[in-house]
């Protein structure tokens, strides 16, 4: 006689096997595939702070270039030859005269200066040149008759 | 670790590949066998078990903690099983049938198979039922899951599982009475 089919004599093992230690090996396989292969994509969160650091800096960027801009432009610093156009020349002369150490040859970088201004500053009387025109001149004429 | 532990670990960069690696020793054998007893072969049951947990860390930062961790797992193993078996029939013209009779042969064939009479009966009854039916009698039979459970998993009402699971009984009691 058959004997009736009792599901409980079934095995609960499907009976199947796998390589030895295929599940000590598995994990290695699987993490170089995901977590040791690439970093994983910026959730969503994460891409919103990106994106916020990212408007941050942009944003303070535009503020530095602006400021610098209506710095450089809407009040511009005066240049020195507009400066020195303001002063005189009489207000030139005199700073010069007394308040700088000055040689002979700085004078001649100063165009606005007077013959008579300059020997002035060096002390030098216009009779002293005129002597010394009549020396020279006393000196050719000791030379002509040699 | 438990699985909550697992995902508040895995939401911080520092520690998301511990994590990770934690999850995969924790469910790499459900996973595995869950596959294996829907594909037979190792190597396919191998490759499918890799590409699942691939999907789990493609999309573990999305995962809605409103559905348990495992049956999440479960639901992308089953969806990676039925793709296969089903690219499996359009790769090679074969009718629902002979499939199995194809997955037969392999357990034939197969040296990684050691079970007995019995189970090797048990495996060739399995493998003439619809993929689905078979997917419910492993879940409840061979991995003890509840209805509730495989509901989740499947997105099928307890009461068609329960039926499903009835009709698979009844066509596997048939099988080996008369085989």
């Amino acid at each position: 006689m058959k004997k009736e089919f009792d599901m409980t004599e079934l095995p609960k093992d499907p009976g199947f096997q796998v390589p030895e230690r295929y599940f000590d090996a598995l994990p290695t396989r699987i993490m170089q595939r995901t977590a040791y292969a690439a970093a994983p994509k910026p959730s969503a969160v994460s891409r919103f702070w990106q994106l916020k650091t990212a408007l941050a800096s942009v944003s303070l960027g535009a503020v530095f270039a602006v400021a610098f801009l209506a710095t450089e432009y809407l009040s511009p610093e005066p240049s020195a030859q507009d400066v020195m156009a303001q002063v005189s020349q009489k207000e030139i002369y005199q700073y010069l005269t007394t308040q700088v150490d000055l040689e002979t040859a700085d004078l001649a970088d100063v165009p606005a200066v007077k013959p008579r201004q300059s020997l002035e500053f060096l002390d030098v009387r216009q009779t002293d040149i005129v002597n010394e025109e009549h020396t020279n001149e006393l000196l050719e004429e000791a030379y002509e008759y040699r | 670790m438990e699985d909550k532990e697992i995902l508040d670990k895995f939401q911080q960069p520092e520690s998301r590949n511990l994590a990770f690696n934690q999850l995969v020793r924790k469910y790499q054998q459900k996973v595995y066998w869950h596959v294996r007893k829907m594909v037979i072969d190792h190597d396919d049951a191998d490759d499918l078990t890799q590409e699942v947990f691939v999907k789990v860390w493609s999309h573990l930062e999305n995962f809605r903690k409103d559905s348990q961790l495992y049956t999440w797992i479960y639901r992308i193993a089953t969806n990676e099983c039925l793709n296969f078996l089903s690219a499996k029939k359009k790769r090679f013209f074969l009718p629902l049938h002979d499939v199995g009779a194809v997955l037969s042969d392999k357990l034939d064939a197969t040296d990684s198979f050691s079970g007995d009479e019995i189970q090797l009966k048990l495996q060739k009854a399995l493998l003439r039922l619809p993929d689905k039916q078979r997917l419910v009698f492993n879940m409840k039979y061979f991995d003890d899951l509840k209805y509730e459970e495989i509901s989740e998993i499947l997105g099928t009402s307890v009461g068609a599982l329960k039926a499903s699971y009835h009709i698979a009984v009844k066509k596997i009691e048939e099988y080996l009475k008369h085989d």
